[in-house]
């Protein structure tokens, strides 16, 4: 009922926020590139049976395929950043449309596009980290093999951030955008990259270990995606968000402690 | 028509509010006011200030609030109160920035505003002096304030404020008088209540 509610409210008020709508539209498009594997990917190099949504399999491709591979990985990766994080950031993304409501078109054009591009970017660039860890750590290999234990450290590793103060901290700018903009607000464009950088490390500090666990579980597995876009957007726009999050992290400590007894046991397999 | 510089406007110098909480005021941790009901009186003094070649210096701007539950969910209701002294240019101006149409922070806190229920032109007058503030707005507004201090005799900040500088604290202070009457909804007297000022810088 809440969700119902805090929906109505908004969309009362804002009388078809087109910003709102952009900002849907954009992550909608994002969401059908990936379902539909628009995106081209190298596909030689890796043995056969491995799925593009198997753990590790996209990163093992890019990695086979030097920097072509690397450049078409971070563009897949960008594009699944906007298909998770945009949802959430429409009310953000709304006030800061509130701030350029006396420019020009051009100006305002500018302005929202620089605020919202260096954000997919800051959050593209994340996508060197899968890429980082999969060259030390060959993730499909490991997955194969030990694929319980895997998933079972990295919920206890969402676990014990979700139940941190780091997290609480970044939530908390992330749940209020208009404190975050009143306290961070620069003129122009290029105060508009300066915001959207501030806040993208915040939003990163929030979600970095959910994000995490796309590297685990596979980062092109489309199902855990919209798990995980649903609680992140959640965690942001509701009001017992930060509940949600204590929440999260206590299934994901039970869950992740029950599958690590699983995989250590020897009849598993 | 130098159409990127027509919105060019930037505005700074103090701010007071005086408010119906017990000091310091609830808000700014985002909880409930007290008795869930946000009766404000705010004053922007403005030491420098241009809007597209409209001189804004010296003049003073108020409004009035009042709102139920989270401030920062919106639903405001707001009276906003103009200096005799402005200009009709002047005026224009000051209504178009404090009324969020001309876009920077206050642009984005438009969004929680519910209804300005008036404008109205009045003589204002804004001293600060040795951490005492006294605002009078014609015959609708009185606040006298102090600062106070927080442990060990300090001067009591807070920070982040929505209203101050990015980066600067803006100081805790109790009224002795804030008192409100323009009409029923906008008619108070919360004196003894919660007061914040220091330094605000707006632009576009």
């Amino acid at each position: 009922m809440h969700v119902l509610d805090g929906v109505r409210e908004r969309i009362d008020r804002g009388s078809v926020p087109l910003v709102a709508l952009a900002t849907y539209a954009l992550a909608l498009v994002a969401w059908v590139v990936l379902v539909e594997r628009w995106l081209p990917m190298p596909a030689t190099g890796v043995e056969a049976g491995l799925r593009m949504s198997d753990p590790g399999a996209p990163e093992a491709l890019a990695l086979a395929n030097g920097p072509s591979g690397v450049g078409l990985y971070l563009l897949m990766w960008a594009v699944m950043m906007v298909a998770m994080m945009y949802p959430a950031t429409v009310p953000l993304f709304r006030l800061y449309n509130g701030t350029v409501r006396g420019a020009t078109t051009a100006e305002r054009t500018a302005r929202l596009g620089a605020f919202m591009g260096t954000y997919a970017f800051v959050w593209g660039l994340t996508g060197i980290v899968p890429l980082a860890v999969n060259r030390v750590v060959p993730v499909a290999t490991v997955a194969d093999e030990r694929g319980t234990v895997l998933l079972g450290g990295a919920l206890l590793v969402v676990a014990v951030y979700q139940l941190s103060a780091a997290k609480r901290r970044c939530l908390e700018y992330c749940r209020s955008p208009l404190g975050f903009l009143t306290e961070q607000y620069r003129p122009g464009v290029r105060g508009a990259v300066r915001l959207s950088v501030r806040f993208s490390v915040f939003c990163i500090g929030c979600c970095w270990a959910l994000m995490g666990l796309m590297l685990v579980v596979g980062s092109m597995n489309l199902l855990w995606m919209a798990g995980i876009t649903v609680v992140m957007s959640l965690e942001r726009v509701v009001s017992w968000g930060d509940r949600l999050a204590t929440a999260t992290g206590l299934v994901a400590g039970v869950v992740g402690a029950g599958l690590l007894v699983m995989g250590g046991l020897p009849l598993a397999g | 028509m130098a159409g990127d510089t027509q919105n060019d406007w930037s505005i700074s110098g103090e701010f007071v509010e005086a408010c119906n909480c017990s000091a310091p005021c609830q808000c700014l941790w985002n909880e409930a006011p007290d008795d869930d009901e946000c009766t404000a009186a705010l004053f922007w003094h403005i030491d420098e200030g241009v809007y597209e070649g409209t001189d804004l210096s010296d003049l003073t701007v108020g409004v009035l609030l009042y709102d139920q539950g989270l401030l920062f969910e919106g639903g405001w209701d707001l009276v906003v109160l103009v200096d005799e002294g402005a200009s009709d240019a002047q005026a224009t101006a000051l209504e178009a920035i404090f009324m969020g149409r001309a876009g920077g922070v206050m642009g984005a806190v438009a969004e929680l505003v519910e209804e300005v229920k008036d404008t109205a032109v009045v003589p204002i007058t804004y001293d600060r002096e040795n951490g005492h503030l006294s605002v009078a707005a014609g015959e609708i507004v009185a606040i006298e304030a102090d600062a106070i201090d927080g442990f060990e005799a300090t001067p009591g900040e807070v920070s982040p404020h929505p209203l101050t500088v990015p980066s600067m604290t803006a100081n805790t202070g109790k009224s002795t008088t804030a008192t409100v009457s323009f009409d029923d909804e906008f008619a108070w007297d919360v004196s003894g209540n919660n007061s914040y000022f220091g330094e605000f810088e707006y632009g576009a």
